[in-house]
Formats: C-alpha cells, structure tokens, sequence
C-alpha cells in the first residue's frame, strides 16, 4: 500500500516542483510575462516577486505533499488542483505587478528571407524511435501469431494477479499497439501543425521537447502493453520506465529552454493580450509566443485556430473513446463474472444477470422464467453467507466454473459457463458440500480412536472408491458395510449440508465397530450406467454390496465372522435380497428401508409434496400429477415392455426385475440377526412400512425392531412434520440410534 | 554557408508595410546579398514571420517580378533571377527618383538629421556605387 502512496506521490512531486519553477522558465528578459529590462528583473525588484511567490506558494506545497500522504484516494485530485489554482493566482498577481517595469514594446519585426523548410523533417524524426518500438512490437506479434494464447491477462491490479483480460484477435492484439501509434502520430501532427503555423522563434525547441516527449513514454508503455500476450512482465519494470521517463524528461525540457531563453522575444502588440489569450485579427500566425509561462499559445482571431482546437479536442475524445473501447474488450475474469452472477441472483437482480447472457442463453432461459423459475428456489436457501474459490475447466471456447455458495443452512454449487466475450453461456446450480474445513464433527465422533484409509470396492469395469474407518484396537473388531438408498449417492450419502454415512462411519468406529463405505456405483459411473436399458438392483447395489463384504472380511484386523450389511433406505428394502447374496454376512441393519414396492413409496412422496405448502401451484400440481401417473404405470407393466420408455427415471426392466421381490418374506427366512429401525417423523419411507416389517417379523428371535419418534428419513433429530426443506438444514445421524447400532453389533 | 539576410519592418512607421517589404528586399538584392538562384521564403511563410496581411507580402512580390528581380512562376517559391542589363532608364524617370530623394533628404531634415551627416550617408552610398 505504502508502494502505492508512493508511486501516486511521485507525480504530484513533479507537479509542484513545476509549479515553483514556472517563474524561471520564460526567457530571461521576462518577469511574469512582462517584457523587463534585465536590471529589473536581476535586480531587487523581480527578486523581491519572484521570492513572494515562492514563499505565498510554498506552505501550500508542503500542505499538499501531507494531505497527499494521508487523504483518502479519492481526494489526491485536490490536492493537485489546489496548489495549481493557487500558483495561477499568484502569477496573475505577480503578473500585475511586473507589468509596471515593463518596457515599450518594439514595433519593428525581423524576418529572414531563408527559403529553405528549416528543418522540420529533421525534428519531426524526434517522433520516430517511440513510433518504431510499437511497430517493432506489432511486428513481433504478427510473427509469433501461433504462439498467442486464446485469453491473456490484459490488466493487474497492484499485488500484480490479472483482474483484466483480452482475448487472441486483431483487435485485441493489436489494438493497444495501433492507439499508442496514434498517440503519438498525433503529437506529430500537433507539433507539424505548430510550427508551421507560428513564427520561426526560439520557443520552437521548447515545443518539440513537449511533444515529442510524451511519445518516449507512450511507445514503451504500449509496447509492453501489446507484448502482454507474450509477456507479463514484473509490476517493477513499469515502475523503472516511469521512474526514468521523468527525470529524462526534466532534463529535455531544461535544455530545450535554456536554449530558447537567451534570445528576443517575439513582437506582439500589447493591446492584443486580454490575460493570457492572444487575439490579433492582423497577425497571420496560428500560435505566438506565449508570456505568462513558456511555450506557444494560440491566436484566437484565427478561424483555423479555432478549427484546430476543434479537431484536437475531436481526436482527443476519439482516442478516449477507442481506449475505452479496447477497455471494453478486455472483459472481466471469468471467476468475477461468475461471483457476479451468483451475487446478482441472490440480490433477485435479474434484469443485470439477463444483460450479461449470451445471445443462446438467452434464447434458452427467457427474463420471466429466470424470476419465476430459478429466483424461487434461490431465495429458498436464505442469506448468502461466502462463495469459494471456484474449479475452473475450459471447455471448447467457455470457461465453465463451479462456485460454491453458502447460503445460510446449505451449500449450492454454482456451475456458471462464461464464453469468450465474457458472457455468460450456461446456468445450473445444485445441492454441493461443505468443505470438510467447515464441518462440525458430531459429538459422539472421537477421532483418535479410529484411522480413515482409501480402499477399492471390487475390480475391473466398476471398481469404486471407498473409505474404511477402521478403530484403533489390539483385537478384531466387527465391521459393517453401508448400503445407499436410491439415486447417486456418494460414499456419505451427501445431501446438502448432511453426511449421515459419515456420521454413522465416524460414530460407529468411536464404539469399537470398523465401516467399510464406497461411492455408488450409479454415482462413480453415472453417464455409463444410464446406457445400461437392463439395469437391475443388482448391478445399481447388490453386487457391490456383495464385494464390499468380501473386501471387508478380508482386511487385517477384521474379526471376518462379525461383517454386518447396514443399508438405508434402498439399501434396507434390498437387505434380505443381499444376506442371500453374501451369506457369509453376519446379519443386517435396516435403516429406513421400504417394506412396500418402490412405487409405491414414491407415490405416496409425490402425494405428500402435493399437499405441503407451494404444491398447490398449477405447475406443481401439473408435476406431481405427471409422476403419479408414472408411479402408478409402474403397476401396469408387462415382461415384454422392456422397450418402452424410461418411468421414473429408470428403464422398464427395473421395474419388472422386483416385480416378485417381498422383502418381508424372505427375510422372514432369514435366520441371521436382523435389526431394523425407523424414524417416526420419516415421511419418505413411513410408519407404515415399520408396520409391516413388525407384523411380519415381531415373533422372530433373531430380529430386532425399534422406532424413534424425533428422527426422519436420515435419522436426524426433528420436530413437527418432516418436510423436503428439512433436508437443507445440517445436522447429525442421532448419537441414541447410532448408540442402538453398535450396542446390537457388539452384542453379536 | 552565411546565414540567410534578414529583413526587418516597423509596424509603428507611416510608410505601409509593403513598401517597406519592397524596399527592404529591393536593398539586399542591389547589393548583391540576394543573388540569383536564392529562394526567398514562401508569401504565407514570410507574412507569418513579419506579422502582415499575405496579401501585402504576395504584392510585394509581385511588384519585385515586375521589376525583373523575381521569377514567380514555379508554383510559390519565389526566386531570384538574374536581371542581366537593365536597359537605361528613360530620361522621363529621372524627375520621379530626383524627388523622392528630395522628399527622403527633407524627411530626414525634419527628424533632426544634421545636414553634415546627411551629405556624409549619401557620399558613403556614392562610394560604394562606384566600388
């Protein structure tokens, strides 16, 4: 920051040290614009002026370094302003009082009868090395054309990370080379202007030196600027450039003003100077000597003058504005136009996010359906609280980034595409995960009494990554594999901010019992699967679930006769399909699992989210309607349908692959221990399904049955009605069931 | 290379500009400092230079071709040509010359000149004629 300060003090250095040298600039016979015999002016009287200004100026110089050092950014500008408005007071002052000693003013005019051009394609090559440094650059570009890379950094900001950027085309390569080339063509052209437009005086030098300059800064600045798509060099060598522009700039204007100093000083009428403007409809020159500073100033009586000041300032806003244009292409980083957007659909700005769309995308996604589609359920997460740095893959010609947001109950992945011209191109949010940093273990978790450590579930094709959580014990200890419920869940079952695989791993192996867990195969393979038209819960669940016994019972420090399937869900209503699969299991925990046909399950889901609140919508009456009939097509399903189209997500043959399957009844044949357990508040798979499992099984010596009336489908603590957006708030598995669970395993 | 001759005008004299452009040319080019081949400045160049209208330099030069001394007509650069023998003046022109310089003697007598110093400016143009 202290850098910073720095380098914007700089210029205001040389601006005041300008300002206190402006008096001694102008040739030597002058005292504040006024022609004085050189006794006056070296004499008492232009010392006694030229000290009054410099000590009326002084204090405020000091002032303005101070208020520059601690003023707020925004305010440096007044500090410039004020010491230049003071320093042109002062000379107006001093102005008036030096007039007093001035001399009559000569009436006679010399020229020489020199017919030659006196040298201006001489000094015009002054203009040549700068313009020669940015061609030399565009050439350079134009011969590594291949080696450009599609976006480059365009723009820093001060600890030197790109926060602009440009993309490989003629104008956004070129286009900074060809504004600096204009830049100084036309200072050339001013400068060309001038002199032929003024009279052969001496102040000529002092002009070319102002002109030409600013070219010396220019054309390096703009060449490195167009070489940005080969280099990126370091923050210090602009730092170096302006550092050695200035003084070599000082020492230029000294030399072109000591030169011009010596001589006379143009003849010009005194009644044509109101203040410091010339107007003198006799005088043919465009430009006079000036006489309150140095340099030339323009004769206003002259329509061309007026012409001209017309053109520059033309030029002028044209050059700005191509600037601005070049600017404009440079579009924002990618990561900002997606934290943009994000931030902009929370704040329900919707009219800004449409602008920024690309044409497809707004084909795609009208205004009206971004409000009332994508607006709702955004405002359903509640407050933004963070968005992370997002994973950033480029894609064809887009960058598509995943921003995840924390909103104030759950974390939302953003996946935000921004094509070439920094529009965006594709829109999608789902339900993401907390990263671990931000995770509050639950209580009974005790992570010095167990190892994690990556293993493979199976082999081949469908081999899965999982995680074993393993106590640390001298003895055996019994394990116990987890079985998904339905859809692609990943090894902790993630929804929203819940992990209730986790949870159960990590409290599971604080009590002494080693879990074995694994992404889902639909999951792990998500895009391969869908292909697969004769898709079973076999391939979906049973025979990973089968592997990871396997897996298990063979790992070291694993008591092989005590391996236990648990399955949730899905995975419960499967478990007496997989005890027959893996007899060598010991036994199996039912976790929420359905007793009723899936369909059956699902309608009654589709049924309950009619009747919650925001299901009376005609458009969600009109979806829930649509996957009732789906639910209930199930039903009327034949061998022979395999064919037909998708119901409910998945291909006819998985339907009609359970179409014999009873739970109860085969695990009424089960002999190996059984624990089956519910949430009461569980509106997904219900009491009802408790029910049946109990009226079939109670009498059982091997089965246990128990229901919790605070848990919900994921077994976390709850009250009042269990609701989808229950979901959204994070909790934990209930320490009282995962206490129930290994107490039962243990007791095996 | 001497440098080029220089001309100057008062702004502030009742003679009009022009003619003393004319004249003050006129008096480089007899005395040889002008000689032929010399270009002179361009009318805007000069004009500029001498703060007057480019009417009065273009006339001025106008009236120096007529005399013989400029060739004008490769586009605006004025240049000197080489007069070569004028044909003496007519007798009838004699008068004209002889009262000017009657008017200029009376001029300078009206200023204060001292004859004695008059007569000593006019020998010392007679001298050179003569060298």
């Amino acid at each position: 920051m202290i850098g910073i300060r720095l380098l914007l003090l700089f210029p205001l250095v040389l601006i005041l040290m300008l300002l206190h040298a402006l008096p001694l600039l102008p040739r030597r016979s002058r005292l504040f614009g006024a022609e004085v015999p050189r006794e006056v002016r070296y004499g008492s009287e232009g010392g006694r002026l030229l000290r009054g200004y410099q000590v009326r100026l002084l204090p405020l110089s000091i002032v303005a370094l101070l208020a520059a050092w601690w003023a707020p950014v925004t305010w440096l500008w007044l500090t410039v302003a004020s010491p230049s408005m003071a320093a042109l007071w002062l000379l107006y002052r001093c102005h008036a009082a030096a007039v007093r000693f001035a001399l009559p003013p000569p009436s006679t005019r010399e020229a020489s009868l020199s017919g030659g051009a006196g040298g201006l394609a001489r000094r015009l090559m002054w203009f040549a090395p700068p313009l020669a440094l940015v061609t030399a650059a565009a050439l350079y570009l134009y011969l590594n054309w291949s080696r450009i890379p599609e976006r480059f950094a365009r723009h820093f900001d001060s600890q030197g990370n790109p926060n602009g950027w440009a993309f490989k085309s003629v104008r956004g390569c070129f286009g900074p080379l060809a504004l600096g080339a204009a830049i100084i063509l036309f200072f050339m052209a001013l400068y060309m202007v001038m002199e032929l437009g003024s009279r052969r005086g001496t102040e000529r030098s002092a002009m070319l030196a102002c002109l030409a300059a600013p070219g010396y800064l220019v054309g390096p600045m703009f060449a490195i600027v167009g070489l940005l798509p080969m280099f990126v060099p370091p923050l210090w060598v602009f730092v170096l450039l302006i550092g050695a522009y200035f003084p070599g700039l000082i020492v230029l204007v000294v030399r072109a003003v000591s030169q011009s100093a010596g001589g006379p000083s143009e003849v010009t009428p005194d009644g044509c100077w109101h203040g410091s403007f010339y107007y003198n409809p006799q005088d043919p020159a465009l430009f006079v000597d000036g006489r309150t500073g140095f340099g030339l100033t323009a004769n206003f009586a002259r329509r061309l003058v007026w012409l001209l000041l017309a053109i520059i300032l033309l030029v002028t806003a044209g050059l700005l504005l191509l600037g601005s244009k070049l600017l404009a292409q440079t579009a924002t980083a990618p990561e900002d136009v997606a934290s943009q957007t994000v931030v902009r659909l929370v704040d329900g700005k919707y009219d800004e996010i449409y602008q920024s769309f690309s044409a497809d995308m707004r084909a795609a996604l009208s205004l009206e359906a971004l409000k009332s589609q994508i607006g709702p359920q955004v405002s359903a997460f509640g407050k933004l609280i963070e968005t992370r740095k997002p994973a950033i893959q480029q894609i064809g010609g887009n960058t598509v980034l995943i921003v995840p947001a924390k909103f104030q109950t759950v974390w939302i992945d953003f996946t935000i595409s921004v094509n070439g011209a920094g529009q965006v191109a594709g829109l999608f949010m789902k339900p993401g995960q907390a990263p671990d940093s931000d995770r509050h273990p639950p209580a009974y978790s005790k992570p010095d009494s167990f190892s994690e450590r990556a293993v493979t579930v199976g082999a081949g094709d469908w081999k899965l990554p999982g995680t074993l959580t393993l106590p640390r014990s001298q003895t055996p200890v019994p394990g116990v594999v987890l079985i998904h419920g339905s859809g692609p869940e990943d090894r902790d079952e993630t929804s929203f901010g819940n992990k209730p695989f986790r949870d159960l791993a990590e409290g599971l192996a604080s009590q002494g019992i080693a879990v074995l867990r694994y992404e889902k195969r639909t999951k792990e393979y998500g895009a391969k699967m869908a292909q697969i038209r004769n898709l079973t819960v076999q391939e979906e669940t049973v025979e990973d679930a089968v592997a990871a016994v396997t897996l298990l019972r063979a790992e070291p420090g694993i008591d092989p006769k005590r391996v236990f399937l648990l399955g949730h869900s899905l995975g419960g209503y499967l478990m007496p399909m997989m005890l027959d699969r893996a007899p060598e299991a010991a036994g199996g925990i039912v976790l929420g699992g359905n007793a009723r046909p899936l369909e059956d399950v699902m309608l009654e889901q589709f049924e309950y989210a009619g009747s919650l609140p925001g299901g009376d919508t005609p458009e969600a009456r009109k979806q829930i309607e649509e996957l009732r009939k789906q639910a209930l097509s199930v039903k009327d399903l034949q061998p022979g349908h395999e064919d037909g189209p998708a119901i409910l997500g998945v291909f006819p043959h998985y339907w009609l692959d359970l179409r014999g399957y009873d739970p109860v009844a085969q695990a009424a044949k089960i002999a190996r221990p059984l624990l089956i357990l519910q949430g009461e508040r569980d509106y997904q798979v219900t009491m009802k399904d408790f029910d049946i499992w109990k009226a079939a099984l109670a009498g059982h010596a091997n089965v246990t049955l128990k229901s919790y009336p605070a848990l919900n489908h994921l077994f976390i603590e709850g009250k009042g009605k269990s609701v989808p957006a229950e979901y959204m708030t994070p909790g934990h598995v209930s320490g009282e069931a995962i206490g129930d669970i290994a107490r039962w395993i243990l007791a095996r | 290379m001497t440098p080029a001759p220089r001309i100057g005008i008062d702004l502030a004299s009742p003679v009009p500009a022009g003619r003393q452009i004319v004249d003050a040319i006129r008096a480089h080019l007899v005395e040889g400092e002008l000689a032929p081949g010399d270009i002179l400045p361009s009318v805007r160049r000069l004009a500029m230079e001498l703060g007057v209208h480019f009417n009065t330099v273009a006339q001025a030069y106008r009236q120096l071709a007529e005399e013989g001394w400029l060739d004008l007509k490769h586009g605006r650069r004025a240049a000197v040509i080489g007069r070569g023998a004028v044909d003496a003046a007519g007798p009838d022109r004699i008068p004209y010359f002889q009262r000017r310089l009657r008017e200029m003697v009376a001029e300078m007598r009206a200023h204060g000149v001292a004859p004695a110093s008059i007569a000593a400016e006019l020998r010392l143009f007679a001298e050179r004629l003569k060298s």
